[in-house]
């Protein structure tokens, strides 16, 4: 088991000088504590650094090392900074250390040197390299080294399908001991290749058994050519799945930037349609206006054609009345001569009776003249009847509202445009239109290397049937005269078998064990009675479940917090690597009495835990109540500037 | 019969007045352009404005293709005897107030120049 | 790897030994778990194959002179 004696830091962060922080051999919780922005995150990331070689920023960033150097020790002119970590590790004694020296500017190259020492025993760069990864495999460092403010990763593990939750997947797989087995499959593998090889060999050899062992061979070579088709095509499915991880979470991270480019698109857009729409309505227009200019005048011609046809109409009456005088007077005359009225054939007396037949009030001139006044009028008439004869003007009218409207919007919308592109000034956008641009030939390269993966998988069980079907006839054409190298063959295959079955029922086993675990932990750190426990996926994620049966389908931050603690907790009981558990504000969003619930259970999750919070998130009184003789020892880390935080001991 | 004008010519400062209107997008011509200040100075009963120094821009056939223009000025003014003259001394008039509209509209509002046409006082009464 | 951690596996990889109605020696497992969880974070295998090899050989022949 991992232990962690002390950490020595010089020039790190914001540790001037040299510093150091002990542990302690005893198993407990030690706490670190200190105001926002002292130093706590880059005492997890010097843990991080001396034990995997990297450090981590917000977002889970690598970060380049240099920045870790105190800036005012390198304005003073130092070039050194590093971090010691003394250790035990099933009682042998283990130091790493990690020496940093900055370039110049402006390259600032860095130059790190790494050592370790084994039981007082140098180590060398190889061995070095070996024991790192033995005693803290980067993939599962997160489930040491705890910071509560990337719970998100946490989350990807309830997505089945999502190659974060994979990758983290795996990482738990690997503290568990799974890898044991799966190597054990992969060796067993190559040892029965190696065998089978030795076995051909033997057998062509012998009269009885050459035909079958050449065609073996054959199959055996094609299979070997598969298999490494299929190294190869797993490489690239990783780098690929790698590739796309990495993209969904630059994507992720820059979902501001995204909906900002999204926008602004979307008014490039609307400038383009409506710009559109606007040169139809002007072409429009410039046709209806060909005919339009008549517009202004149109009222007046209309009132003109109005009286026009008032003095025609009062013409025809004048005339229609001239008319029925003259009828009347010629009958009139006519009665006069006859005696009689020619209309009723009645006796008429007409003495006295003037005779005018209505001549008297002709006049040729004024004839001619009413006359000419007609067929003017008429002349006129039809002239404005023509000139009336066109479109009015209300479609102009609407068009070009509709341009002042289209107007109004184009200034709005290049005013958005020009604060979008004002507040896309500071951030990355070449890199995301590299991200998005690559994503789909990405995702698209990644699902074909896996249907070529699957294509591959299936020539080679059918190759390896043909193998197997060969090796019965081996067997049969050899009869009882069994070679050692068959032997050793069918006994590695059995092996091999047994390791491949198990994987499955040790997942298995160890899932159930992680889900009670886990569900224990849930339920002491938890103050919501309702929650029965936790249930376990493929992935490793946890759902809450209620006492109704039901899954808790909405939870809060303070739910996830308890969720990725109870999850730690319950590897760190079942892991085959066992070592400190480091957890870095894990309080954020809890209130007291989930705080309170996490304290009591932190000398369970481990033997030695190392809690860093900054002041106000934690009780300290409190926390010396709950844990008592658990607590180990209390370190301040105190401000001397900006610059210079000091850990003292309380 | 006195002898009418042959070409339609225009001042240079509504020569400028044309270029605007047509840059303004609403008129294919500058020839539309002139054709509808002429209206709107019959309309407003301008009174023309003779001898100016005015630069030819059509000839008459050009102007009045299908003699629409030379209707309207006879159903306006029917003793007018050189309707094509009147026309000139019109579309200068119709410019200047285009060119005063656009000044303080800055572009042509079809609906602003329509509704200050002055209806007729029978109009006036009713409305 | 933990011991307990070890003892789980064996007792997993001997019950699908005696579903799968394989022989197997006991010992022949142990040894490869050993082997395996020695070298369980070393990139270059060869060392825990030649230890396998070994030991399956040392087995199939024991198994031949029963």
């Amino acid at each position: 088991m991992l232990k962690i004696r002390e950490i020595g830091i010089f020039n790190f962060g914001p540790y001037r000088g040299k510093q150091q922080l002990i542990l302690g051999e005893k198993d407990g919780v030690t706490l670190v504590y200190g105001e926002n922005m002292r130093g706590k995150t880059t005492l997890l990331n010097a843990i991080r650094f001396a034990l995997i070689g990297k450090i981590l920023g917000r977002g889970e960033r690598t970060l380049e090392p240099y920045r870790l150097m105190n800036s005012s020790a390198y304005s003073e002119g130092e070039r050194e900074f590093g971090v010691a970590l003394l250790m035990e590790n099933d009682g042998e004694k283990i130091e790493v250390r990690r020496r940093c020296t900055v370039g110049e500017e402006p390259d600032r190259k860095l130059k790190i040197d790494t050592t370790a020492f084994v039981a007082d025993v140098p180590q060398s760069q190889a061995e070095t390299n070996d024991l790192l990864q033995q005693l803290m495999p980067e993939e599962i460092s997160r489930f040491f080294l705890f910071d509560g403010e990337l719970l998100q990763q946490y989350e990807e593990l309830l997505m089945e399908e999502s190659v974060a939750g994979e990758q983290i997947r795996e990482a738990i797989e690997q503290i568990l001991g799974i890898p044991v087995l799966l190597n054990a499959r992969q060796d067993l593998g190559e040892v029965i290749e190696r065998f089978s090889k030795a076995e051909t060999r033997e057998a062509k050899k012998n009269q009885a058994t050459e035909k079958h062992a050449k065609n073996l061979e054959a199959v055996v070579e094609r299979v070997k050519e598969l298999k490494k088709d299929r190294d190869k095509l797993k490489e690239q499915e990783q780098d690929l799945a790698d590739k796309k991880a990495a993209m969904d979470n630059a994507l992720k991270r820059s979902s501001k930037t995204q909906a900002h480019m999204a926008k602004l698109e979307q008014a490039e857009e609307r400038i383009v349609a409506i710009d559109a729409k606007c040169d139809a309505h002007k072409e429009e227009i410039r046709d209806l206006m060909k005919v339009g200019w008549l517009w202004p005048a149109m009222s007046k011609l209309r009132e003109m054609e109005s009286e026009i046809l008032v003095a025609m109409e009062t013409e025809a009456q004048k005339k229609a009345a001239a008319n029925r005088a003259r009828l009347i007077g010629e009958l009139a005359k006519e009665a006069v001569e006859v005696g009689k009225c020619p209309v009723c054939f009645q006796e008429c007396e007409c003495d006295g009776l003037s005779l005018g037949d209505g001549s008297e009030n002709e006049d040729p001139d004024s004839e001619a003249s009413d006359r000419q006044d007609e067929a003017n009028r008429i002349r006129q008439l039809s002239a404005i009847k023509r000139l009336l004869n066109h479109p009015d003007s209300g479609r102009a009218v609407t068009l070009m509202e509709e341009i002042m409207a289209i107007v109004a919007e184009r200034a709005g919308l290049k005013q958005d445009i020009k604060d979008i592109n004002l507040q896309l000034e500071s951030e990355d956008v070449e890199e995301l239109k590299q991200v998005q641009a690559n994503y789909g030939p990405t995702n698209s390269a990644l699902s074909e290397c896996r249907r070529a993966l699957k294509d591959n998988n299936r020539q080679i069980d059918e190759a390896q049937s043909s193998v197997n079907a060969l090796r019965k006839r081996l067997r049969r054409a050899s009869g009882s005269n069994q070679s050692e190298e068959m032997k050793r063959r069918e006994l590695a295959e059995a092996t091999r078998s047994i390791f491949e079955k198990s994987i499955g029922r040790f997942r298995d086993e160890l899932r159930d064990r992680i889900e009670a675990d886990a569900s224990a932990l849930f339920k002491k750190l938890t103050t919501e009675k309702q929650f029965s426990g936790l249930r376990i996926n493929a992935n490793y994620g946890l759902e809450i479940m209620r006492d109704d049966g039901g899954v808790q389908e909405l939870r809060s931050s303070g739910a996830e917090h308890i969720v990725a603690l109870s999850l730690v907790g319950a590897l760190q009981r079942n892991s085959s690597l066992t070592g400190p558990l480091f957890i870095d504000s894990p309080f954020g969003r809890l209130d007291a009495e989930h705080r309170k619930n996490v304290v009591k259970a932190l000398p369970g999750m481990a033997p030695q835990v190392v809690l860093l919070v900054y002041s106000d998130e934690l009780d300290l009184q409190m926390a010396r109540t709950e844990l008592g003789a658990s607590l180990l020892a209390m370190h301040r880390l105190e401000r001397r500037t900006a610059t210079h935080t000091q850990i003292d001991a309380n | 019969m006195t002898d009418d004008r042959q070409t339609i010519g225009v001042s240079e400062k509504s020569g400028s007045t044309l270029e605007a209107l047509v840059d303004a997008g609403v008129f294919s011509q500058q020839v539309d352009a002139a054709k509808l200040a002429l209206s709107v100075a019959l309309a407003h009963g301008d009174e023309p404005v003779e001898s100016q120094e005015r630069t030819t821009k059509w000839n008459v056939g050009t102007f009045d293709q299908n003699g629409d223009v030379r209707e309207l000025i006879l159903c306006f003014k029917p003793e007018c005897q050189t309707p094509y003259r009147e026309a000139e001394n019109l579309v200068e008039c119709g410019l200047r107030r285009l060119a005063e509209h656009l000044e303080s509209h800055g572009q042509l509002d079809l609906e602003v120049l329509l509704n200050e046409i002055p209806k007729s006082q029978e109009e006036d009464a009713q409305g | 790897m933990s011991k307990s951690g070890q003892i789980d596996i064996l007792v997993i990889a001997c019950l699908e030994r005696d579903e799968l109605g394989l022989s197997v020696p006991n010992e022949l497992l142990a040894a490869v778990l050993r082997i395996e969880e020695a070298n369980v974070s070393i990139s270059n295998r060869s060392k825990a194959l030649q230890e396998i090899e070994a030991q399956v050989s040392k087995y199939a022949s024991e198994a031949g002179e029963d």
